[in-house]
């Protein structure tokens, strides 16, 4: 069997080579002596033939492996090759060099002597596929985090155009709305200011009736009158017509605003574009809403930074930031503190504008809804909850965004974001 | 005649001094290596049911969380031994000791994880062969997990064993606070020609 | 005339195997401990002129019985009987007292060698 078994060591597809204690080459197999330029290799010490084996750290294995009679390993994970050999597959394969898992053990000859013998298999096969492996799922990776990115721009654009979309139904449905109450209300409105002008003529009348009545009316009568007057309640309605009056009229200025609002929302994007300077806007509608605010806070505090002309519709952006400023008012019981801070962000092309207060605040499950139209958080009867839904539609035009920070009892800070040149930028970036 | 319950003491009363005994020989292979002392603990024997892992995981002496390595045995009976490197600890420090560039295994520890591995198993289960008047036959070592215990590895696959016989044992260099945790399992179906070999060397010892 | 004789060891093969190993027609009277502790009590109640001792076992080990004994002034003469022969063991083991140490497994002719050193043979 000798002879067989030397023939299996010359076909074998695996690297052997024995070496002796001071590191000579006793045999190498053609799968190893084919990969030096120098045969034979029998003789030859291991170190002159592959120069780049490392030399201490393979004298330590070899004396372990002689001195403990184990075997140790090599794997071309941790040591990708002890020798340099080249690829079995330099036509088709992807590496130069073969990958080597690697083995040393002792053996010992007839004579008793003591022989290293280390096995080289080629790994290059396994390593290559590995190495794809790992290149797929990286890359694996870097599209799963790309498409989870897109998934979120998609929840916030469909979001968005959740909004929109409430509001586009809303508008069409106010514009109308509007439309069919102005009519009533204008002839209400001029039959009231009719009936006040008549009841004021009526009540001279009665007046004038009365003070003959007491002059001339003969005393067979004076009890009679009495009696009637007591029967109608004629002092009371007197008494209270001024009062009933007034409150009607105050409730079709009530109407009044409410139509008002109604057609400011359906009419959200009409107007003149044009440059404008929003810290003059901010002070401005200050001003005018100085009358709602002045009962709870001191004084607005302002931050304003020097702001680029922003193209934009400036009476509408007003009406957005009077809102913000009632609101805030509104949101303060007693009194409190309202800050207006404006920034430029030219490396963003953007404007950001914040309305902060120190009021209720919002709480957290009605926040995303108080930009739905006809959302309120105050009483019935107070508020009509046009307001944010409004102002969400005017920043919307301009290719903005409005967005708020709030926690009850902490108060609210509102934060718009205007592109510099106007939505047609926006547009033409993105 | 003594009954099944002594004869079961006795076998497992020798096993363990059987382990003893190669852990003696693996800790000096280590100890004349690095220069250093190993501490050896009692080997403990475990009899572990696939389904009831958390309860072999409590019952452990130690539980170390670390790289994990495995290297195959067969030849007399198969098996595969289980080895942990707590998390922690440095094996580095015994590089030089074993020939290893120290800027090296600090990049990458396995290399020299997995001959420490391959040292300690192979030594103790040479000494159990020796003592079964058997032979053992070793594969390449290899890394399993790197920051795992034992139990959470083996929960973590789907077992192709119902009850195996594990050994506990664990080396220590207190100089150098580091602690090797080895576990060498055996199949039930294999144990029982490991059992048949404790049970012909006792009948050698006539008992 | 028997000499008393203390066997420690956890593993009852162990003993039963270094027993059997005693050179027969040697007369001793045999006390197994299975760790440290008895063992020290064994060699307090005098029944330890010899004491063949483990190293790994629970409870106490083999090291601190031999320190515990250098404190005590008795007469026992000390045989280190251990699977753990690592040099630093016995080199430790050497310079707590103990007048040998046998290398596990053992065989009857280093048990004999041992008792001869002691002088008991």
């Amino acid at each position: 069997m000798n002879h067989v078994h030397s023939e299996v060591l010359e076909q074998l597809g695996l690297g052997i080579l024995i070496i002796d204690a001071g590191l000579i080459v006793r045999y190498a197999n053609p799968f190893i002596a084919d990969n030096s330029s120098s045969r034979p290799l029998e003789g030859k010490s291991l170190f002159d033939l592959f120069p780049e084996l490392p030399q201490d750290w393979l004298r330590k294995r070899v004396a372990s492996v002689l001195m403990l009679d184990n075997t140790t390993y090599t794997n071309w994970h941790q040591r990708p090759r002890l020798f340099n050999f080249p690829s079995s597959r330099p036509v088709t394969g992807s590496a130069r060099l073969m990958y080597q898992s690697c083995s040393l053990f002792k053996v010992t000859t007839e004579a008793a002597e003591e022989l290293v013998c280390i096995t080289v298999y080629d790994s290059t096969p396994t390593a290559v596929t590995q190495q794809k492996l790992q290149s797929s799922l990286k890359r694996l990776d870097r599209e799963r985090a790309h498409q989870a990115e897109l998934n979120r721009k998609l929840e916030a654009t469909q979001s968005q155009l959740v909004q929109s979309e409430k509001l586009a139904g809303v508008g069409q449905l106010a514009a109308g709305v509007a439309h069919e109450i102005n009519n009533p209300v204008c002839f209400i409105k001029s039959n009231v200011e009719c009936l006040r002008d008549y009841i004021g003529k009526m009540e001279q009348l009665i007046e004038r009736y009365g003070q003959l009545l007491d002059r001339h009316l003969p005393e067979s009568e004076a009890e009679a009158r009495r009696q009637l007057v007591q029967s109608l309640d004629i002092d009371f309605i007197r008494a209270e017509l001024p009062e009933i009056m007034e409150e009607t009229e105050e409730g079709i200025e009530r109407i009044e605003g409410i139509v008002g609002s109604l057609k400011d929302f359906a009419r959200v994007d009409s107007g003149q574009w044009q440059y404008a300077d929003l810290n003059e806007g901010v002070r401005s509608t200050l001003k005018v809403v100085h009358h709602e605010l002045k009962y709870v806070v001191d004084a607005v505090e302002q931050d304003l930074a020097e702001l680029p002309p922003v193209f934009c519709l400036p009476a509408q952006l007003n009406q957005v930031f009077m809102n913000l400023l009632v609101n805030a008012a509104h949101a303060i019981e007693r009194h409190g503190h309202v800050k207006v801070t404006s920034r430029c962000l030219p490396e963003q092309g953007r404007v950001v504008l914040t309305f902060a207060d120190n009021g209720c605040g919002i709480e957290h499950d009605k926040l995303d809804r108080i930009f739905d139209p006809f959302f309120t958080t105050k009483e019935v009867g107070k508020g009509t909850g046009l307001g944010l839904s409004v102002s969400y539609g005017i920043i919307q035009t301009h290719a903005g965004h409005i967005s708020v920070d709030s926690a009850p009892g902490q108060g609210s800070c509102f934060r718009i974001e205007l592109p510099i040149e106007g939505p047609a930028a926006v547009r033409h970036t993105s | 005649m003594s009954s099944l319950y002594e004869r079961e003491v006795l076998r497992r009363d020798a096993l363990q001094e059987v382990l003893n005994i190669s852990m003696g020989q693996a800790a000096d292979t280590l100890a004349c290596l690095i220069d250093e002392r190993v501490h050896l603990s009692i080997p403990r024997l475990h009899d572990v049911e696939a389904s009831r892992l958390e309860a072999f995981g409590s019952s452990l002496i130690r539980k170390p969380c670390g790289m994990l390595t495995r290297q195959s045995f067969g030849g007399f009976f198969r098996g595969e031994v289980l080895a942990c490197f707590e998390r922690g600890s440095k094996p580095v420090l015994l590089a030089p000791g074993l020939g290893f560039p120290v800027a090296a295994v600090e990049r990458n520890p396995s290399e020299l994880i997995l001959e420490l591995t391959n040292l300690l198993a192979s030594a103790c289960l040479k000494g159990v062969a020796e003592q079964l008047a058997c032979a053992l036959r070793f594969g390449p070592p290899s890394v399993l997990a790197t920051a795992s215990t034992v139990t959470d590895f083996l929960g973590r696959q789907s077992l192709i064993w119902h009850k195996a016989l594990f050994l506990e044992i664990s080396f220590s260099v207190d100089s150098l606070s580091l602690v090797i945790d080895l576990l060498i399992c055996v199949p039930e179906q294999e144990s029982r020609a490991l059992w048949q070999g404790v049970d012909r060397m006792l009948g050698q010892e006539d008992v | 005339m028997q000499i008393p004789v203390t066997v420690c060891d956890d593993s009852m093969l162990s003993r039963k195997n270094l027993i059997k190993a005693l050179p027969p027609g040697w007369l001793a009277d045999i006390t197994e401990c299975k760790n440290g502790l008895e063992a020290l009590e064994a060699c307090r109640a005098g029944r330890a002129e010899v004491l063949f001792l483990d190293l790994t076992m629970p409870i106490m080990d083999g090291l601190e019985v031999l320190e515990r004994l250098r404190g005590e002034d008795l007469n026992t003469v000390v045989i280190v009987v251990s699977a753990d022969f690592q040099p630093e063991v016995q080199q430790r083991v050497q310079s707590l007292g103990a007048l040998t140490f046998i290398r596990k497994p053992i065989t009857a002719e280093q048990l004999a060698e041992a008792l001869r050193l002691a002088g008991l043979l």
